[in-house]
């Protein structure tokens, strides 16, 4: 039987790794994307007090097999979270559930080996060097997306007629679906970011601008923070995500000779959380701390409902706030959390942000 | 010199080390007051709401030290073998605490990672003892205290002469009726041990004709374990149902990361075993009357199993 691989929905990330994954020569399937129908399978295979980004992704799981994949990447690792736990009771749970289906855990704390090594098992025996040409092409699309993924955040707020940001970007992430190799994507590389460049926008129109930190998940799946960055957007607000992924490859330098961004955002953050607990809790802390020296009018921090690294990336957050006086929202999201409140939170937030700037001046 | 040690987390589960260790040094311990209503309340003015009740219980013993002592024992517990992790908020605690108390006094905050290398744990024994002495071979014998003291105490715990609950006032028998109904209480010490933030757990269950087998009596546990006390529920609920216990309560906190998957796991052991089993999920709204119905009704189903079967 072929191959076919599925990769949880996560926003332009799965886009990418469908993108890839093509390119090797492998099959996908798509899940559909998180649904209310995610979620109830989600809460009937997990455990109870468990976070939602866990029940999400088990029903982002069953949907795939049910969509006929038989082979599954699912998201964990040891030592990420409960992530890394609950990767092997799902996949005991798919097996219960009578889905003959092969799991492959990518581990979050160990991205690049992963790929490769998962690159290897889908690769089917190929030789190696045959692989250094898609694991190029891998990184040149990420290298596009982080570039399309800032563009469309710095654009929508900035968009003169409505919708128009929006429109080019799934313009544009139709082009690079098409996309099978590195020739093609740097033909088209100005083209597809050309899209979303042709996009009027309003240069002289105030934004603020907000830094977007903590969990990933969260903040990639628009089903769990109801479509956050494009309510921020259309409210004026310049979203800064705390998380590109080029760029991340950085010298094996201890933190204090580091100049880079992830370097230098250690540092800042080191004052408020030193250890590392788990999940991306430092990182989000680090980038917020950079962030707050002057590159932001404020901060969200966004995380599911008793996420516990997030927990303590909240607290370390208070500290931030109370020194660097800068101003943070938390919210988290469960299953109960309703539009209307997030809304609600999140126009106060803005009004008292450009409040906060016309003091200022 | 005194340093303070806040009546929670790690004090049920290491205190008898802490207390020899500093006891070699010549430093004073000051262990805070048994937990209370103005704890609670102390503490959640500082703990963020989503958090666990023994993380609000914690801040609220670090009240009760500040100003009181000239440091505060507050270690970070990382991992305890290669490969497991712990909670976050374990792991981060130091850091929480400084995060969330501008007002602190110093802290003595090692990080207890047993999956490192042994030379790792020499240089952290050195530089935790380092202000305190200098002297390498009074640092040695620290340690060595600290690790029999610790062992001592496991072993009195496991013969029912001890519980974590006086390990600052040893002594104190606890009152066990050894032919009650044997019931494994399986879960972290400082939810079993803390009559505050349990109503009273495990007296009323030795009212109610139990024989509570907790993690402590039951002796050493099998098992990796990925979280770092894991074994405090699986291992435990195991090791119990080999035994033949005729029910299982797992005590944990709402909102707590592990416990959270743990608890699926204790409950499939028991579906396995046919083993009836609760669970009680703490936190501070949950009312005492609550608590002791559903006891009863454990109790007595356990009862009727037995004239049943």
């Amino acid at each position: 039987m072929t191959r076919r691989v599925a990769f949880p929905p996560l926003g332009f990330l799965s886009r990418v790794a469908e993108a890839y994954l093509h390119a090797l020569g492998v099959e996908t399937v798509t899940p559909p994307p998180t649904s209310r129908r995610t979620l109830d399978i989600g809460v009937q295979g997990s455990p109870e007090m468990i976070c939602i980004p866990c029940k999400l992704l088990f029903g982002n799981y069953v949907e795939a097999a049910e969509r006929g994949a038989t082979d599954i990447v699912m998201l964990g690792g040891p030592g990420t979270c409960r992530l890394g736990y609950s990767v092997a009771q799902q996949a005991r749970r798919l097996q219960e559930w009578g889905f003959a289906v092969r799991v492959h855990t990518l581990d979050l704390y160990h991205v690049h080996r992963d790929i490769f090594r998962l690159t290897r098992a889908f690769a089917d025996g190929r030789p190696a060097t045959e692989l250094v040409e898609p694991i190029r092409f891998l990184l040149a699309l990420l290298d596009l997306t982080d570039a399309l993924e800032t563009g469309v955040l710095v654009a929508r707020p900035r968009e003169r007629e409505r919708g128009a940001a929006d429109r080019a970007y799934a313009a544009a992430w139709e082009r690079i679906a098409a996309l099978r190799t590195r020739e093609e994507l740097e033909e088209q590389r100005d083209d597809i970011l050309g899209l979303l460049d042709a996009v009027g926008l309003d240069e002289d129109r105030p934004v603020l601008r907000i830094g977007l930190v903590g969990d990933v998940y969260t903040i990639l799946t628009p089903f769990l923070n109801h479509n956050l960055e494009v309510q921020l957007g259309r409210m004026g607000v310049e979203v800064r995500r705390w998380f590109r992924y080029t760029g991340r490859v950085s010298l094996p330098l201890p933190d204090f000779l580091r100049m880079d961004r992830g370097g230098r955002a250690r540092r800042a953050g080191s004052r408020y959380l030193k250890r590392d607990v788990g999940g991306f809790a430092r990182s989000t802390v680090a980038e917020a701390a950079l962030m707050a020296e002057g590159e932001v009018d404020g901060l969200i921090h966004v995380a599911p409902f008793n996420c516990t690294p997030e927990t303590v990336a909240q607290s370390a957050l208070v500290a931030l706030q109370r020194e660097r006086g800068v101003p943070v929202l938390s919210l988290s999201f469960d299953e109960q959390t309703g539009a209307a409140g997030v809304m609600t939170r999140l126009e106060a937030f803005v009004d008292m942000l450009w409040s906060a700037r016309r003091r200022r001046r | 010199m005194r340093i303070g040690v806040p009546r929670a987390l790690s004090f049920y589960r290491f205190h008898p080390a802490w207390a020899a260790f500093f006891d070699r040094l010549g430093v004073e311990l000051a262990v805070s007051p048994p937990t209370n209503r103005a704890t609670l309340e102390a503490g959640l003015r500082y703990a963020v709401a989503e958090t666990c009740l023994p993380m609000k219980l914690f801040y609220g013993h670090v009240r009760a030290l500040v100003g009181q002592v000239d440091q505060l024992l507050v270690p970070s517990i990382q991992r305890l073998a290669p490969g497991s992790t712990n909670c976050a908020r374990q792991i981060g605690l130091p850091d929480l605490l400084r995060a969330t108390m501008p007002d602190l006094p110093p802290l003595v905050a090692p990080d207890i990672d047993l999956g490192q290398e042994a030379r790792a744990l020499l240089s952290l024994v050195l530089e935790m003892g380092a202000p305190f002495s200098r002297n390498p071979l009074t640092l040695r014998d620290a340690v060595t205290a600290a690790w029999d003291a610790y062992r001592a105490a496991r072993q009195a715990m496991q013969e029912g002469r001890l519980t974590p609950a006086d390990f600052d006032r040893p002594g104190k028998a606890p009152p066990w009726p050894p032919d009650g109904i044997p019931v494994a209480v399986v879960g972290h010490p400082y939810n079993l041990y803390d009559p505050f933030i349990n109503h009273q757990l495990l007296v009323r269950l030795a009212r109610l004709g139990v024989n509570p087998l907790t993690p402590e009596r039951l002796g050493p546990q099998p098992g990796a374990d990925y979280w770092a006390f894991e074994h405090e529920l699986v291992g435990a609920a195991r090791l119990a149902l080999e035994r033949g216990v005729r029910g299982v309560i797992a005590v944990v906190a709402f909102g707590c990361g592990p416990d959270a998957v743990l608890v699926d796991e204790v409950r499939q052991l028991c579906r396995e075993a046919g083993v009836p089993m609760m669970a009680l999920v703490l936190d501070e709204h949950s009312g005492e009357a609550g608590l002791v119905t559903r006891l009863e009704a454990f109790v007595d189903m356990l009862r009727w199993r037995k004239a049943d079967g």
